[in-house]
Parts: structure tokens; sequence; C-alpha cells
């Protein structure tokens, strides 16, 4: 298929005599853009590393336009795959100019002079990634997400087709990781770029993301959409007996097995976001919420407040407070 | 290019060829100093005279411009830029502010070539006598020869064990204890060794640009144009290996290649200076921080030649300063070099506040 940018076939990867993923049979599209999920140590990297040659699968090969990637010469596969690791880089006096321009290693010549050409490619990358105004700062003074923005920008004026991200939003604050999914779907719809990365994020991504490859405590991948992942209970099944998978929020939360339910009702005019906040604040109490045989029931009173059995709330603190001691 | 939102000013590129064009015309300067003031001084347009050819008004000036200071200059120029050079090699390589030449344990080998061929001296008796009887060979290859074969010997060590480990930490690891391992050699055979003998070893060990005789030039010359000439056709490797390893494999380069060339080049550069000059300490560390600071840049295009630059200014001004002139007194060179050059690379490194603060250490 035309579109197919990354295929990995029958892949097996690990070290020497240890596989740590086998069987793994997966296609990363353009304009895709696919999150890998998994425990740590599950190999994530490992994986990861293999589809980006810094690894040798033990068996099995991997194409990169239908093209075996061990073709490739080191500059071929540069102009065609880049990544960008949670590696600190941290050089000093090293311009976000220079930074960037350092991705067109693969184009330029042998004392690494820019022309023209590499000169337009990093003003469009600086210009993409909404980073121009950092180009001319030491990259030892930026945050961790405006240097994120610049080892995005370098991996662009590589010009590749697919794109592998390392755990990118790992250090970056909520709005860091907003803008950094932001121009992650920009890339892979607007600029046809096939994109993988690994995360930890995962109820953020499953919002986002165009497809997951899960890999499950027992060290199988499994892709599809996140709604396919979700319904199909594989997300549940992810993190074990530690956490357990909300499919009708898509979050993840304790349970313990034995939280007692909790019913929570509201007046019909009662507004959306407070019977939402209301059911996170029974949740953080320790209840379930739901219907069957409940222990409680917490009414969301129209004149304002909650009601608990007799008792009237008029703050979260003290609902919590009393559901905590058992209504 | 919009920088504007940013509130530090950085340096242009004119400033940037200003501080490389000050620098080239200050060598120069300080070289001819060097060849005039001393013990005696001699008049500057004297000294142009007498490198012209001219005769100069004082038949021993002739002698003491170029045979006794023109070699001592041309060396502090050698030994300056390629210590220079090989510090900054040693700082991209192992993205460590602290890196500098002696990392590699090539002093320590050349140290213990040194130390084997000066310490057993004058012992008549026990291990020193047959020790002295057994490295009978050496005395043939002089000061120079045994430390040179020292520190080739290190460097055949390291770059096998560059070539091999994954760790780029662990080369650094593996040279400082085979630094440790050789130098704890050579202080064991100190040691045992009679008091003149320490005293002869010492006397290298404090660094000298005064025992390289005209003749030894061109060799010394060659090997530091070949370690030069080696970094310099390595200038964009090196840049991208600001970024490490894995991202230089990622950008279609050979990391391993990169680390052999900047391990050998350090090697010649540190070697060669080391078995001439005896170890010259703090050159390597401090100069490419100053360049860095000066120049405002990461890009090896403009740090080689910056580096190399005060490098050799810095070397000069501390082999003038060492001299003392008027005063009849000299000092041990690396004395001087730290007395003079400590306090300004301080001083700028306050200043610039930010040289080397990237650094992830």
């Amino acid at each position: 298929m035309s579109d197919e940018r990354l295929a990995a076939t029958d892949l097996t990867v690990g070290y020497r005599r240890r596989a740590v993923l086998s069987g793994i049979d997966v296609t990363l599209r353009a304009g895709e853009l696919a999150c890998l999920i998994g425990a740590n140590g599950i190999g994530k990297s490992t994986l990861m590393r293999t589809l980006a040659r810094a690894q040798s699968p033990l068996t099995g090969r991997v194409e990169l336009r239908g093209r075996p990637i061990t073709d490739l010469s080191p500059r071929e596969l540069a102009a065609e795959l880049a990544i960008v690791l949670t590696d600190r880089v941290a050089a000093g006096q090293l311009l976000g100019y220079d930074l960037v321009a350092l991705g067109r290693a693969p184009y330029t010549g042998w004392f690494g002079r820019l022309d023209d050409t590499d000169r337009r490619t990093i003003e469009w990358a600086l210009d993409t990634t909404g980073s121009g105004h950092l180009a001319g700062r030491p990259v030892t003074e930026l945050s961790d997400g405006e240097r994120q923005r610049l080892m995005i920008a370098r991996a662009l004026v590589q010009q590749p087709s697919v794109l592998l991200l390392d755990e990118p939003t790992a250090f970056l604050d909520l709005a860091a990781r907003l803008e950094l999914v932001k121009l992650l779907l920009s890339l892979t719809h607007e600029h046809g770029l096939a994109v993988l990365m690994s995360t930890h994020d995962v109820e953020h991504l499953l919002r986002h993301a165009d497809s997951v490859w899960l890999i499950t405590p027992e060290r199988e991948l499994i892709t599809g959409a996140p709604e396919e992942l979700g319904l199909g209970g594989h997300l549940r099944r992810m993190l074990g007996d530690t956490a357990a998978f909300d499919p009708r929020t898509g979050t993840f939360a304790w349970d313990d097995g034995h939280a007692a339910t909790a019913r929570v009702t509201a007046p019909n005019e009662c507004p959306a976001d407070l019977l939402a906040w209301t059911v996170r604040a029974v949740e953080r109490a320790g209840y379930r919420v739901g219907e069957q045989d409940p222990a409680v029931t917490v009414e969301v009173r129209a004149s304002g407040g909650w009601r608990v059995g007799p008792r009237r709330l008029d703050s979260v603190q003290a609902l919590v407070a009393c559901l905590r001691d058992g209504g | 290019m919009t920088s504007s939102s940013s509130s530090v000013s950085r340096p242009s590129s004119a400033r940037r060829a200003v501080v490389l064009a000050v620098l080239a015309a200050a060598v120069p300067a300080a070289f001819l100093a060097t060849l005039a003031w001393g013990s005696v001084s001699v008049p500057l347009d004297e000294v142009v005279a007498i490198l012209r050819g001219q005769e100069p008004a004082r038949g021993t000036w002739r002698a003491i411009v170029l045979d006794l200071r023109l070699p001592r200059a041309t060396t502090a120029v050698l030994a300056g830029t390629a210590m220079a050079l090989a510090g900054l090699a040693m700082q991209t390589l192992f993205r460590n502010a602290l890196a500098e030449p002696y990392v590699l344990g090539v002093t320590s080998g050349a140290g213990l070539g040194v130390g084997l061929l000066l310490l057993p001296q004058g012992a008549t008796t026990g291990v020193g006598a047959s020790l002295l009887a057994g490295l009978a060979p050496l005395h043939g290859l002089g000061v120079v020869g045994a430390a040179a074969l020292g520190a080739f010997a290190v460097l055949l060590v390291m770059l096998a064990i560059a070539g091999r480990v994954r760790n780029m930490v662990i080369v650094l690891v593996a040279g400082i204890m085979v630094g440790a391992f050789l130098g704890a050699v050579t202080n064991v055979l100190v040691f045992f060794a009679r008091p003149e003998a320490v005293v002869a070893f010492t006397q290298w060990q404090f660094g000298s640009f005064e025992g390289v005789r005209a003749v030894q030039l061109p060799v010394l010359a060659a090997v530091v144009a070949a370690g030069a000439l080696l970094l310099t056709l390595f200038v964009k490797q090196l840049n991208v290996s600001l970024l490490g390893e894995r991202y230089a494999q990622s950008m279609g380069l050979s990391p391993r290649r990169v680390r052999i060339v900047a391990v050998a080049a350090t090697a010649l550069l540190s070697g060669a200076v080391t078995a001439y000059t005896g170890p010259i300490a703090f050159l390597g560390i401090a100069a490419p921080h100053l360049a860095r600071g000066l120049l405002g840049t990461a890009d090896h295009r403009l740090l080689i030649p910056g580096s190399a630059l005060l490098g050799a200014l810095t070397a000069l001004v501390a082999g003038i300063f060492a001299q003392l002139p008027g005063t009849g007194l000299t000092l041990p060179l690396n004395a001087a070099l730290a007395l003079l050059g400590a306090p300004v690379v301080l001083h700028v490194l306050l200043r610039i506040n930010r040289v080397g603060g990237g650094f992830h250490v």
C-alpha cells in the first residue's frame, strides 16, 4: 500500500539471549498518530529502537516505505526517519537555531555548511513548531517544553516521513503537553507524517491518537483505534491488578475490589458539570458510583449543597468527610 | 528570524569576527613580546631586524632571540594550540565541562615513560639497579622518546576501549582508571628513587617550553598540525556529537568513528606536547570555555580556531610571566599558567556567567 510508511513483519526484539517482545506485525501509515503504551520495562523503548534501526531485531524485519530498513544507507535512513528522545540536550552556548540546523546533517556536505534550501527548511521547521522566537537563545536557558519544540523542529528539518518520539511528554507541564499534542496532530493530519510516540500519558492520548499500540503485561502487542481497545477490554487489562480502567470515562483509577456503591441523584435542572464533579468527589471518597445495592445515596440539592441521608452538607470537603465516615 | 523577545543579547556574527580578529592579532604580538622580554630585554625593532636576518646592535641579542627565545615561543604556540584543541575535543566527546586532554590517561603514560627513564638513575643496588639495567634501551630514546612511547601505549589502550565500549561514560572512567594505575606505578618508582633522580623527574613535571631544541620543532609542529587537521575534518561530526551519540546515529553519522577520531587526535596532540614540554595543565580545560564564552557559540567551525588562538595566546603570556622579566628569576611553567590564568578565567567566566553552565556534569 502506498501510504504505508513503517511496517514490521514477524518481528522479535530484545537483546542477545533475551527476547523482549515477539511476533510483532504492525504498520504505521502516512498521516497517522500512533501511541505506544505499556508498563515501564515492558519493551517500549526496545521496540522503538529496533524500528529506528538503532538496534537489530532478533528475527523478522522492518520496512520503511516498502524497503527493508537494513538496505538503507545511514544517510538515506536519516532522511526518512527521525527520532526525538528523552535524553537531556544541554551543550554550553548552543543556540536554538544551531540546534535545529544540526538536523540538516544528512543533507549537508563534509563541513556542514548550510545552503539556501537548508535555511528555508530550518525557517519552516521553526515556524511549524512555533519556536521562531527561540532561535537566538541558548538551549540551556529554555524550559523543557521549549527545548522539546526545538528538538522536534530539529527532527523535522531531516524531512522525514516517519517520526518516532520516546516519551515526549515526560517532563512537560499540562499546557506544554496539550501544545505538543496539537503540534503532533498538525504534523500528521496536515503534513502527512507518520508519527509513533511512546507515552504514559494514556488518558490524554486516548482522545487524540489515531491508533494505539498496547503492550499487555503478557508482552503481547495489540493495535487498534483507541475506542476499539477500550471496548475490547484491553485497556482494562493493561495495568493488571493495580488499577481499573473505566470504559465510560476513559480514565484509570485504583480499584481494591471492595468499594461500596454510592448512588448519586440530582434534580433535572442540575448543571452537568456540577453532577460530574460531584461524582468525582464521591469516587475520591472511596465509593464506586452506580445504581445497584447502593450503600449510600448522595443527593445534589436544587437549592445548593448536598444531602447524604439526613445530613445536609454545604461544602465538598464536608461531603467527602461525611462519605469517608461511612455516610 | 525573530529573536527580539529574547532579553539577552547574543553575540552577532560581526562580533564573533571581531573577537577572532583581535585574537589573531594578539597572538603575533605576544609572540614578539616573548622574543623581546626576559632576563635580557631586546628592543622590539631589534627583534624584528633579527627576524629579518639583519645584524642587531649587539651580537649576543641574535643568539638570545634566535636560539633561545624563538624555539621557546614556537613551542608555546604549538603547545597552547594543541592542548586547547585536545580539551575542546574531550569536552565535546564526553559532553562534560570538566573533561580535559588528560582524562584519557595520556599524561600518566608519558609520565611513567619519563619516570622509568629518570627515576632508577644512580641506583646501584636492589630493584632500582636491575630496573636500570633492564631499561637500558630506553636511554637511547631520551626524555622525549620515553614520554612519547608511554603516551602512545596509552593511546592504543584507550582506542581499543573507545571502539568497544557502548557507554561513553565508561570510556571516561576507563581513562581515569588507566591514569590512576600508571600514576601509582610512577609513585612507587618515585618512592624508591634517589633524591637527585626525584628532582630531575619533578623538574619535568613542572612543565617547560624551553627544553625543545630547534631541530625538534618540525616534529612537534607536524604532529600538532596532524591532530588539528583531524579535528577540523570532523567539525560537522563534532557539532552533531553535542547532542549525544544516539542522536548522532539517528542523523546518519557514525558515533564510533567520531569517538576514535577524537580520542586519536587528543592523544596525538596532548601526547606530543607532553613528551616535549612535560605535562601542561590548565590550558586544556580553560581555553575551550573561554572560546565558548567569548564567541557565544557551540559551533566547532568557530570554536576550533577560537580555542587554538586562545590556547596559543595564554601559553605565550604565561611563558612571559614565568620568565618574570627584569628579575632574573623564573617560575615553573605550570605554576605560572595557573597563577596568571586561573583568576583571568574565573573573572571571564563569572562575567559571562553562562559559559559551560549548559554542560550536564
